[in-house]
């Protein structure tokens, strides 16, 4: 979504003109352009003019009589100058003396005419607009930049949403009126102007705030701004799964999980993959796929469902076997066989999910068909034919994989799609598993409407949807809470929180616990060991000490900044007894966070304690600082006095405290990994006694 | 916003606010099902819908228990769109938490661009006065600036939670036939705020 600056044309409120300019170049041109082969742009001029002189009828045919000014300006090229140059100075006019050149005078006649009517019109608006705004702007300019965006990100869907319904309403009568010759191309072209349109719009910028009476309480509308902000044909894959997805993990796109449920029940038909579909028929389909919108039994018939999976795939950006290994595949099929199973089983496994999942569902299916080739008369080759171009595969390839299906994708089963409740009855099932099942299903419908809002498709119907979606998961989770309280009288909240967890799929929930519960169930463990530590870690460091007394304020500055807790150490013992007493039955989730719980504590312990001992070192340090600099002003004059000898054991000394050093070094390493496994020992420990205990 | 079929209820949408942990889900658990929860859990985000009786009129309400934590606030800023009256909770045992309704406050207002929007200031966990530190003078204070009541609850003992939850719906109500007149709802609105304020 790339839209400039709102500031821009509030500075510049002339840069609405470039809007009415373009809308007078496009239908010049096709004025100008050939007739007989409308091209893009002509096609969507004439739209325009089709739209505004539908909705202007009556405007206009009242502007001309009460103004017979206009009239006359029309009829007469000079007195059109006048007022043409007077809203737009310069390119329209030259735009418009050229077609006039092109001796197009009474087509161009009428169409001026309905342009100055649009032309003024829209002046007006535009000058309420800008006067609207710069009260606005005002108030905008206190908000936060962020929020600007947000706003004007909502304005401009509530915009394009306009633009998008006239839109659309033409493309139904077009459709109408052009079904027979329209072919897929066309309906491609159709989306590629949709989405230029919008760019376009983009670029102009208008922001025409359209009145909320306007669009408001018209879901129609509404959720084709959902299918042209994220559509679903002609995106990669995993776009497509994303917004659109079945609800129950088998991550495939819902238009092609319909399709093959569809085609499965129907498996014995004989038109399977080999009747051409109802194209309008088709074509509503897709439509209603790409708005979201729901589907029913009468949309489907045979021929469509398989136009709609061949349609899928066939748009798709990219081959459904990636672009990178589709020729290894290609490759692959010309390997001997024992080899060749073992390749292709290894390029699959190298699909990314999404792309394995809509590869394995397909040749599963097409598995089936061939299964039932004596009834539906669907054998390897016309099945290629159908689909083939569309997969963009080899015949060997497809027969190959159709053949091994089995072994290529043991793990799908074309198992029949049970969308999302949209209420849960009284009468649900009390059951731990469908009750989690659904609530992951809800949560993925919930999840899908936060992207699309974050995208920017903000309606008042996705809000209610949205409030909808949340309510059901609230109840399914309120219901699998109580549902585990009754099959565990004594579980006790700690429990609860793990299990919910599990479903919320979010760790930071995990990471909350854990700040939130610094519980370890051990400490009195670890107190008894801080002195064990103590000892152990004082020995073999402080008689090197004497040797290297100013390396140790440098290694363990490091350290400093590590806060002294001493206070910890009574939380945790007040939480002691709190966590003895919920002794719940453990799931492994719960396992987990209670390990890295204690983790947590006995580090910690380490952490003050390596802390103190850091410090009472540092006083060492300075005690034995001083008794140098004592001493040394003590023998200062000895020193001259130093001989040969001397300086050969003073070497000596120097390397073998070069050694010492090395040795103290690994000991201190020691220290700690011993120190580590000392700590996953007691862990060990207490988790076996809170096991034994519950 | 939304039409809704003539026949269903009336419905208002009520989002609560505040930070972590100060007791928003233990006054939604209240106010829908009587129950008090002592174990918390941070909410990442909760829809209740509750039929009630509004002065003698059957309407229903629908309650969005928002999260506290950071870590959810793009989820919150969704629903704040489609809000239509808020309680703004905050703990007067946490000096921080009263802090923060300033920022849910000014959220609020950028989000819904109205400075009436029905809004509630709540003070929550009154039953721990002895450890209460946010003063109540400085409560009214705040809440008498942004013109908004304030009211102090206890999700424990159920202390005004019925109350903050049916004036916040009078006041979405008359705020709705308010914009339904097509009137100069400034002015009425803050009247009929401080009417209803006096009220219970």
């Amino acid at each position: 979504m790339d839209f400039e600056s709102p500031d821009v044309e509030k500075d510049f409120p002339g840069l609405y003109a470039s809007e009415a300019g373009r809308k007078s170049n496009e239908s010049d041109l096709s004025d100008g352009g050939d007739h007989e082969k409308p091209s893009k742009k002509d096609l969507l001029g004439r739209r325009k003019d089709k739209k505004e002189s539908k909705k202007d009828r009556g405007y206009a045919a009242l502007a001309g009589e009460s103004s017979p000014e206009e009239d006359t300006d029309t009829k007469s090229p000079s007195k059109s100058k006048k007022t043409k140059s007077f809203k737009f100075p310069t390119k329209s006019k030259e735009k418009r003396e050229k077609s006039r050149d092109k001796e197009k005078v009474l087509e161009d006649v009428s169409k001026q005419r309905e342009l100055n009517e649009k032309e003024k019109k829209k002046e007006k608006e535009r000058e309420k607009e800008r006067e609207r705004e710069k009260k606005e702007k005002e108030k905008r300019e206190k908000l936060k930049e962020k929020d600007k965006e947000k706003e004007e990100k909502a304005k401009f869907k509530l915009e394009s949403k306009e633009k998008l319904k006239d839109d659309k309403k033409e493309k139904v009568k077009e459709t109408k009126e052009k079904v027979k010759d329209k072919d897929k191309e066309k309906v491609k072209e159709k989306d590629k102007e949709k989405v230029k349109e919008k760019e376009k719009d983009k670029k102009d910028k208008r922001l025409t705030k359209v009145p909320s009476t306007v669009t408001s309480g018209v879901p129609f509308e509404e959720i084709f701004t959902l299918g042209v902000a994220l559509p679903i044909f002609g995106v990669p894959l995993h776009q497509s799964v994303e917004r659109s997805r079945c609800h129950d993990d088998t991550g495939l796109p819902l238009v092609v999980r319909d399709s093959i449920d569809f085609l499965q029940a129907n498996i014995k038909s004989n038109q399977l993959y080999r009747v051409e579909p109802d194209k309008i028929k088709l074509q509503q389909l897709r439509k209603l796929y790409t708005d979201r919108g729901p589907t029913f039994p009468y949309h489907w018939d045979v021929p469509v469902a398989c136009s709609m999976l061949k349609m899928f795939i066939g748009e798709l950006p990219e081959s459904i076997l990636t672009q990178e290994l589709h020729g290894q595949f290609e490759q692959a099929t010309a390997i001997s066989e024992p080899q060749r199973e073992t390749t292709m089983v290894a390029l699959l496994n190298k699909l990314p999910s999404c792309n394995l999942a809509l590869v394995g569902w397909i040749i599963r299916h097409f598995e089936c068909v061939l299964a039932n080739e004596q009834i539906n008369h669907v054998n390897i080759q016309t099945l290629c034919t159908y689909m083939c171009p569309a997969l963009g595969v080899s015949q060997n390839l497809l027969a190959y994989l159709v053949n091994k299906a089995e072994k290529m994708f043991p793990d799908v089963y074309l198992t029949k799609y049970v969308p999302p409740l949209l209420s849960i009855p009284p009468d649900f099932p009390e059951n731990a598993n469908e009750i989690s099942t659904e609530l992951r299903k809800q949560e993925s419908v919930l999840n899908q409407i936060h992207s699309e809002m974050h995208a920017g498709v903000v309606t008042a119907d996705r809000d209610q949807q949205l409030w909808e979606a949340q309510r059901i998961v609230t109840q399914l989770k309120r219901k699998l809470r109580l549902v585990q309280k009754s099959v565990e009288p004594t579980s006790l909240p700690l429990q609860q929180h793990s299990i919910d967890d599990k479903h919320d799929e979010q760790q930071i929930e995990q990471t909350d616990e854990d700040k939130k519960q610094d519980t370890p169930n051990d400490l009195t463990d670890s107190k008894e060991t801080e002195s064990e530590l103590k000892s152990e870690i004082q020995d073999p460091t402080f008689p090197v000490d004497f040797d290297s007394q100013t390396e140790f304020p440098v290694e363990f500055d490091s350290q400093t900044e590590f806060p002294v807790e001493f206070e910890d150490n009574f939380e945790f013992k007040e939480k002691e007894n709190e966590t003895e007493v919920e002794k719940p039955k453990l799931t492994e989730k719960e396992l987990k966070v209670l390990r890295l719980q204690l983790e947590n504590a006995e580090y910690l312990q380490l952490k003050s304690l390596l802390q103190a001992k850091i410090n009472s070192e540092q006083f060492e340090i300075v005690k034995l600082r001083s008794h140098v600099a004592l001493k040394n002003k003590q023998e200062g004059q000895k020193e001259k006095e130093i001989g040969q000898e001397d300086i050969e054991l003073k070497q000596r000394l120097l390397k073998d405290n070069a050694m010492l050093e090395q040795k103290r070094l690994t000991l201190v390493n020691q220290i700690f990994q011993e120190r580590v496994a000392c700590i996953q020992l007691k862990i060990e420990l207490a988790m076996k006694e809170i096991m034994s205990k519950s | 916003m939304s039409k809704k079929p003539a026949a269903a209820p009336t419905l208002h949408k009520v989002i609560m606010v505040g930070s972590g942990g100060v007791g928003k889900s233990a006054l939604t658990l209240q106010f829908m099902y009587d129950e008090f929860v002592e174990d918390y859990e941070p909410t990442k985000a909760d829809s209740y819908r509750k039929k009630v009786v509004l002065d003698g009129e059957e309407v229903q309400i629908d309650i969005l228990d928002t999260a506290g934590q950071e870590d959810y606030a793009a989820i919150r800023d969704n629903y704040f769109r489609s809000g239509e009256g808020f309680l703004c909770v905050f703990s007067i045992t946490e000096p921080e938490s009263f802090d923060a309704t300033q920022e849910f406050r000014e959220q609020i207002l950028r989000v819904k661009n109205d400075d009436n929007i029905p809004f509630l200031l709540v003070g929550n966990k009154s039953d721990l006065a002895d450890k209460r530190r946010v003063p109540l003078d400085v409560c009214r204070e705040r809440a008498a600036a942004w013109h908004v009541p304030y009211v102090e609850t206890s999700a424990k003992t159920r202390d005004n939670v019925d109350k903050v939850f049916f004036d916040l719906m009078r006041e979405i109500r008359s705020r709705k036939s308010d914009d339904g007149r097509a009137t100069n709802g400034d002015v009425r609105g803050k009247k009929r705020r401080k009417i209803k304020c006096a009220i219970l």
